[in-house]
């Protein structure tokens, strides 16, 4: 015990005074949760539009007011003309929309009303979705409107969608969690890929190996320090995320502790088996990085849903820890504990985690050869 | 006479090829000290790596203070200590927080951790430096805290691989007097090295050389002196015969009229506050062979990067043929050739890839290169290893292949960094015997060394101590400076001298 204890000290010291583990632990973490919540964005976009209304009608009026109040749209009112086209041509609006005249009173006597759009066809993407904002808000004002509802044909279905758990589809409710994950996995992998080849390289492991120390001593002394500091940055990061992101978490914290806690010692099983098995700093960090982040980031349904794809990359991916705790994580942040998600992912990162720790105390040598 | 360690027939093989050891047997005495000498791949490192059990051998009955390194190493761990060629020191941590360490991992109690600290630290002369991170110690300290770790525990046999490499005179002469003092208490001691020269130090001593024991018995025996020594090793070893030296012979030196080929002048390297060169200024003529002599940490290494425009002064200039080497580096360097410490070159390339690149990157023309690196490949005979990988030739071929690479192109300045580091005797002789030819042909070289028998050869050398150099003349001025005959003996004297100097000065 004695032994074990010198060990978690010294590398705790090792720790501390290294900047690559204050960097990879807790700077890495931070700045990917920055990328991921200002950089990425899967969300519908909101787009600036420009109105010229050419009606002074107390109609168009409100028409004018739910163009404001759309969520999606920020309107401008342009009096001139030819500023607004510039501005058009100029990339600083995504489309126009121009209400003539006569546009009420063509409506007043039941005949067809034109409404101008034109839309900045260089980003396709971005022009169909005017087209349709705009096109919405127009049959929205029209239904309820309380001088034309009654000339709309009412549609035969009526579609009224609701997005559980994340009503507004804020991608970013998704992703965030998603994204501790893989922050996990570079923790967990990259840190401990890296400490047994130091010691070989350094030399210090062959002045260990004539100590009193025993195998089991060995492999505990790696594991428990870098469990510790990985569970830091682990709720250093979930600080980050529900405090000053502000995504909802409607779990418990003990349940995500506890998973979290499984999936770091699994992690934290692949960086130490590259590291003993490579011996060399440089080449067991490519190998981290490979094996755990690209996996992390393709095949833990994160981004991809593992349903879709092909047979044999689902089998790959059940033996991926990232897959089980991405499982987890999502719905433990936006539905609450649901027993029946939770407990066949712990128990499978749980396997997974010992046939690890067996893996790295199997391929501990305590001789040179 | 009891014997600590019985070996017999003991051989290892790594790869197919030669055998690291080859049938070995042999019986180190208890209590007493012993001397494992020979130059690098010889098997030493690979010996005492087998006595601790951290390799297995591929044949051969071992016995490590009675007990098996294969089968019992878990009880023999208890009761050696074994200080490897990388001393085992975490760098991060600090003097007191590494014999902290190694105690609990001796299993040492918390009581007795004090006066067993107090005690090796007097004796290790660092007592002032507790808390100082190992990594900021000198490599002197280093290996002293080293030895500090392998000595808790108080074991029955000390096993040291290469303690005192690239140490100073002073402490190596510290260092063999701390191990001395241990000795009387019936403590065994296997001490490896390269240096011929601490032969006499020994009570018993184990030449080797490729694997084999070339002799087993008392240093005195052999030659009362150190000087001598190296001779008998050299015969033993199958003599060296002088040859004209081919090289010199092909080499065309052109024609210049430059008084001082190679010049400093107050050259000064600074990082952060602490200075590692200061007030560095010679003058070397054409033709001279000038040495840079000092232990590890004493700035040569980093004078001399500045001479070469590796590093950039904080101060002062560096000329090479009368050009600055800041302002015209690359005339300045199309004069040099370098042949850098150790090994620097391509290790996965062959040796005529090696060749092709260094002509080519040196910008020999292409019929001038075949006909160079013919000349070469007969000169070193490096025919029979053309083809193969530079990082699997013996050492003595990885240094002529590094000296090779630099002269191809035929420069008037030769910088070598501590180029016969590890080789063994014959290796050495004839190295030198090349650069004192070449020298005769015009040639100028610098050379830096901490083998005090190696400034003999120099015309004259600078001395370094803590950056600065505190003589610089011919070695029979320096010796004469301070009335010693040995070379060793005036560095010892000459670095008291300045010690002195400075705490007057304080």
């Amino acid at each position: 015990m004695k032994i074990l204890k010198a060990l978690v000290i010294k590398e705790f010291h090792q720790i501390v005074r290294d900047p690559s583990s204050i960097l990879i632990a807790f700077v890495l973490p931070l700045m990917l949760l920055i990328i991921y919540r200002y950089g990425i964005n899967l969300d519908t976009l909101k787009l600036t539009m420009g109105l010229k209304i050419d009606d002074p009608s107390q109609q168009v009026v409100t028409l004018v007011d739910s163009f404001k109040s759309n969520k999606f749209i920020t309107p401008f009112i342009y009096q001139n003309p030819k500023k607004m086209y510039d501005d058009l041509t100029g990339s600083k609006l995504r489309g126009i929309v121009i209400i003539p005249n006569d546009f009420s009173s063509k409506l007043d006597r039941k005949e067809i009303a034109t409404v101008q759009l034109i839309t900045d066809g260089s980003e396709t993407n971005l022009a169909n979705y005017a087209q349709n904002y705009t096109k919405t808000i127009l049959v929205q004002w029209l239904n309820y409107s309380s001088k034309y509802q009654y000339k709309v044909p009412p549609s035969l279905i009526n579609l009224d969608s609701r997005y559980w758990y994340n009503q507004d589809i804020n991608s970013h409710y998704f992703i965030l969690p998603g994204s501790l994950c893989i922050t996990m996995t570079l923790i967990g992998m990259l840190l401990t890929a890296l400490v047994i080849a130091r010691e070989w390289e350094r030399g210090t492991m062959e002045a260990l190996l004539t100590t009193k120390i025993s195998k089991l001593q060995l492999v505990l002394g790696k594991y428990i320090p870098y469990f510790i500091v990985g569970m830091l940055s682990m709720s250093f990061s979930v600080f980050m995320c529900i405090c000053v992101f502000q995504i909802p978490f409607r779990g418990h914290l003990i349940v995500l502790f506890i998973f979290s806690a499984l999936f770091l010692f699994t992690a934290m099983g692949q960086g130490l088996l590259i590291s003993t098995i490579l011996k060399n700093q440089f080449t067991a960090s490519q190998a981290a990085l490979v094996a755990g982040f690209l996996p992390a980031l393709m095949l833990s349904g994160l981004i991809f849903p593992i349903n879709s794809m092909p047979i044999p990359i689902q089998w790959l991916s059940t033996i991926m820890p990232s897959r089980y705790f991405v499982a987890c994580i999502q719905s433990e942040f936006m539905s609450g504990t649901i027993p029946e998600i939770i407990i066949p992912n712990c128990i499978f990162m749980g396997i997974l985690g010992l046939l690890l720790f067996v893996a790295v105390y199997k391929k501990t040598q305590m001789r040179l050869e | 006479m009891t014997s600590s360690i019985e070996i017999k027939n003991l051989t290892k093989k790594f790869t197919d090829n030669e055998p690291a050891i080859d049938n070995l047997t042999l019986n180190i005495e208890k209590g007493k000290i012993t001397g494992l000498i020979g130059p690098d791949g010889a098997g030493k490192t690979t010996l005492i790596r087998i006595l601790t059990g951290l390799l297995i051998p591929t044949n051969g009955e071992i016995s490590t203070i009675g007990l098996n390194p294969i089968t019992q190493k878990d009880l023999l761990n208890a009761k050696i200590g074994y200080m490897p060629q990388k001393f085992g020191l975490y760098e991060d941590l600090s003097v007191i927080e590494n014999l902290n360490l190694y105690a609990d991992l001796k299993g040492i109690a918390q009581e007795e951790k004090e006066g067993l600290f107090n005690k090796v630290l007097t004796m290790t002369d660092l007592n002032n430096f507790r808390s100082r991170l190992a990594g900021a110690l000198s490599g002197g300290m280093k290996q002293k805290l080293g030895l500090a770790c392998t000595l808790l525990g108080t074991p029955e046999l000390l096993l040291l691989d290469e303690p005192s490499v690239g140490v100073d005179p002073i402490s190596r002469r510290e260092l063999i007097k701390m191990v001395r003092e241990l000795a009387t208490d019936g403590m065994t001691i296997l001490w490896s090295t390269a240096y011929l020269d601490e032969a006499h130090s020994f009570d018993s001593c184990i030449v080797m050389n490729e694997g084999k024991i070339i002799y087993n018995g008392l240093p005195h025996e052999l030659s009362p002196t150190s000087e001598g020594f190296e001779e008998k090793v050299i015969e033993l070893m199958g003599g060296y015969n002088p040859e004209p030296s081919k090289l010199a012979e092909k080499f065309e030196i052109k024609e210049n009229n430059i008084e001082f080929v190679i010049e400093a002048l107050d050259l000064a390297k600074k990082y952060g506050d602490f200075y590692a060169v200061k007030n560095n200024t010679f003058h070397i003529k054409k033709g001279e062979i000038f040495g840079l002599l000092g232990p590890n940490g004493a700035g040569k290494s980093t004078s001399f990067k500045m001479m070469c425009g590796l590093a950039t002064p904080t101060k002062g200039t560096a000329k090479i043929m009368g050009q600055d080497i800041l302002q015209n580096p690359s005339r300045a360097r199309s004069y040099l050739g370098y042949m850098a410490q150790k090994f620097s070159l391509y290790g996965d390339m062959s040796v005529f890839q090696n060749l092709r690149f260094f002509s080519g990157v040196y910008g020999l023309g292409l019929f001038k290169r075949k006909e160079k690196i013919d000349e070469i490949v007969d000169i070193f005979h490096f025919k029979k290893y053309l083809n193969h990988d530079a990082k699997e030739l013996p050492l003595g071929y990885k240094q002529r292949l590094s000296l090779a690479c630099a002269v191809m192109h035929d420069p008037p300045v030769l910088f070598l960094d501590e180029p016969t580091s590890g080789v063994d005797p014959i290796t050495r002789r004839e190295f030198w015997h090349h650069i004192k030819a070449l020298s005769k042909k015009g040639v100028t070289v610098m050379v830096t060394t901490h083998f005090m028998d190696e400034a003999e050869f120099c015309d004259r050398i600078s001395l370094f101590y803590k950056g600065e150099a505190i003589a610089t003349g011919s070695p029979s001025e320096l010796k004469d400076m301070v009335n010693t005959s040995s070379m060793e003996d005036a560095f010892v004297k000459l670095i008291e001298r300045s010690e002195r100097v400075e705490q007057s000065n304080r």
